[in-house]
């Protein structure tokens, strides 16, 4: 579904500070794929998310969806097929409008905003009906503004959000990074039953390797903006820690030693 | 105060009533610091002006003036967005240019309507009424419908799109939201109304100055900001019809002010009144606010 070729991202490009972030010589997202991707801080997870949202443009490469070379479209432009949960939930959503509003902007991802009233009674009832499956009691604070509301729920929103519309492609970054271990649980689960009951293709940027093991159906592990490893749906079953330090020390022939990847457990 | 400084004030406090909506769409809804409105309400006044001078229909003028207006907010939208120039600057560059401009539109610093046929002489002959029960009327009935099409435009789909981008500009990409097509939008419509303003501020007052529009910025700020203190609500209604009741409270504090000969005032301390109410108001909101959002401990 989603090739990308010979991609190559430089940030400072002819500067003194300038960084290959991102090389990959050939990958494919195929339908259907729950990607789940680590690595430790700097080896490009990000940038990789960023350069199929569209966020980041590639400095060389192309980028394919379903054939159709797409390298020059924007993050706007690929917002029609593509969805997003940022990582802080603070500013992944619009602080200052309500609940409602926030869902409402969420509706219209992929087609056209005219000059119909962006609030109906039918949004509305769709909206409660959403959130009211999620037991935080916020379908009847429809009305308040979403800085007033906790992380948890802000990202719970925003899960909500991101899947309201059909997609090709769900972006999910480090979206519990900022939750403590028993809202990650919540809406960990809650990610797993959407994409189950919607079959969505997922890829997954995540800091913790128990995410990275218990999710998805293929991993990829970077490192220095190369994908190091690639595991497959019949290889991940059985996948543990231990077997992907060695995959890792097999592949570059080192430790795999950064303490925030083997640390984090949420 | 006598009556006739009361209907003045609610008068005027409706024209720059457009103005503070002007403000509001600009730096309140995309969240952008637009001075360009300092230049863009002499513009409608100059473009009205000269083409009543020239004969045309004065609903044509003002028409005409929003036109010019939205040109100039364009401007400030395509230095900013395309040139990448600092969003205040932009404003500042347009701004200064639109003062040279409005001399050469009008062909020299000021215009007169004096004897001329405006939408005033218009309204007392059709209804037959006095001029100042007609500029009233006028000034009341221009607002009111510009407050109620940009609530309905703040509320529409693509609106609550323009006030995403002055929410939250970073994520909205991902939402297929621009920010550079709303930014465009805002400022075109923010600096058509200030046009409007200073259009139905030419026919109203009978005259074009290019120097009329120094401070006018710091009156919609003003309104908008005391329209905050009264009416807390972002909802789009309550936030437009605020800014209006901003701008009467504004120019009744103003009149009373100059005209209570208590301190000692004259009209050439106005725009210090101006800045000292602008500065209360500002403080009112904010602790206000911080009072709001202290939790009491017994």
């Amino acid at each position: 579904m989603i090739q990308l070729n010979n991609i190559e991202v430089i940030f400072g490009k002819n500067t003194a500070n300038e960084n290959l972030a991102l090389k990959i010589r050939d990958f494919q997202i195929n339908s259907g794929d729950f990607l789940t991707v680590i690595g430790s801080n700097g080896a490009g997870k990000s940038t990789f998310l960023n350069l199929i949202s569209g966020r980041v443009r590639q400095n060389s490469g192309d980028v394919y969806l379903n054939g159709k070379n797409i390298s020059k479209t924007n993050e706007t432009d690929r917002s029609d097929w593509c969805a997003r949960v940022f990582q802080d939930p603070l500013t992944g959503t619009y602080g200052q409008l309500t609940i409602e509003e926030n869902f409402a902007l969420a509706m219209d991802r992929g087609s056209r905003r005219n000059i119909f009233p962006a609030l109906s009674r039918e949004r509305r009832a769709k909206f409660h009906d959403l959130l009211a499956p999620l037991e935080m009691n916020l379908e009847h604070r429809l009305k308040e503004r979403m800085e007033l509301l906790s992380g948890g729920q802000r990202q719970a929103i925003s899960l909500l959000m991101a899947t309201i519309k059909p997609m090709k492609i769900l972006l999910l970054d480090e979206m519990t990074a900022a939750l403590d271990p028993a809202m990650t649980n919540f809406i960990m689960k809650l990610t797993s039953k959407i994409v189950e009951t919607n079959k969505l293709t997922v890829l997954m940027v995540t800091h913790s390797m128990e995410q990275a093991l218990a999710y998805g159906n293929r991993l990829i592990m970077m490192h220095k903006g190369e994908i190091i490893i690639d595991v497959g749906p019949e290889e991940k079953k059985g996948l543990t820690k231990d077997r992907l330090m060695d995959l890792f020390k097999q592949t570059r022939g080192q430790q795999l030693d950064q303490d925030n990847l083997l640390l984090s457990n949420q | 105060m006598s009556l006739y400084s009361i209907l003045g004030a609610i008068q005027l406090g409706f024209v720059y009533g457009l103005v503070a909506i002007a403000v509001l769409l600009s730096f309140r809804m995309i969240n952008f610091p637009d001075l360009s409105v300092d230049g863009s309400f002499p513009l409608g006044a100059a473009v009205c002006a000269t083409m009543i001078l020239g004969g045309w229909d004065p609903w044509m003028a003002i028409f005409c003036a929003m036109l010019a207006g939205a040109g100039a907010g364009a401007i400030t939208a395509f230095l900013s967005e395309n040139v990448k120039i600092l969003d205040l600057l932009s404003g500042i560059l347009t701004m200064t240019a639109l003062y040279s401009v409005n001399i050469r539109i009008m062909g020299r610093p000021n215009q007169s309507l004096l004897g001329k046929e405006t939408i005033v002489t218009q309204a007392a002959e059709r209804f037959s009424i006095s001029p100042m029960a007609a500029k009233l009327s006028i000034a009341i009935a221009i607002c009111v419908t510009m407050a109620l099409l940009v609530g309905i435009f703040l509320a529409s789909r693509f609106g609550l799109s323009l006030r995403a981008v002055g929410t939250n500009a970073n994520v909205s990409p991902a939402y297929g939201i621009s920010k550079k097509s709303r930014i465009y939008t805002g400022l075109s419509v923010s600096n058509c109304i200030a046009a409007l303003a200073g259009a139905v501020f030419c026919q109203l007052y009978g005259f074009a100055d290019v120097s009329m529009g120094v401070g006018t910025i710091v009156i919609g700020l003003a309104a908008v900001i005391l329209g905050e203190a009264f009416v807390r609500s972002w909802a789009p209604f309550a936030a437009v019809f605020a800014c209006v009741l901003g701008a009467i409270i504004y120019r009744f504090t103003i009149s009373i002010a100059l005209e209570g000969d208590v301190f000692g005032l004259t009209t050439s301390d106005l725009n210090l009144i101006s800045s000292i109410v602008v500065t209360a108001a500002f403080l009112f909101t904010k602790y206000s606010r911080q009072k709001n959002l202290t939790v009491k401990v017994k």
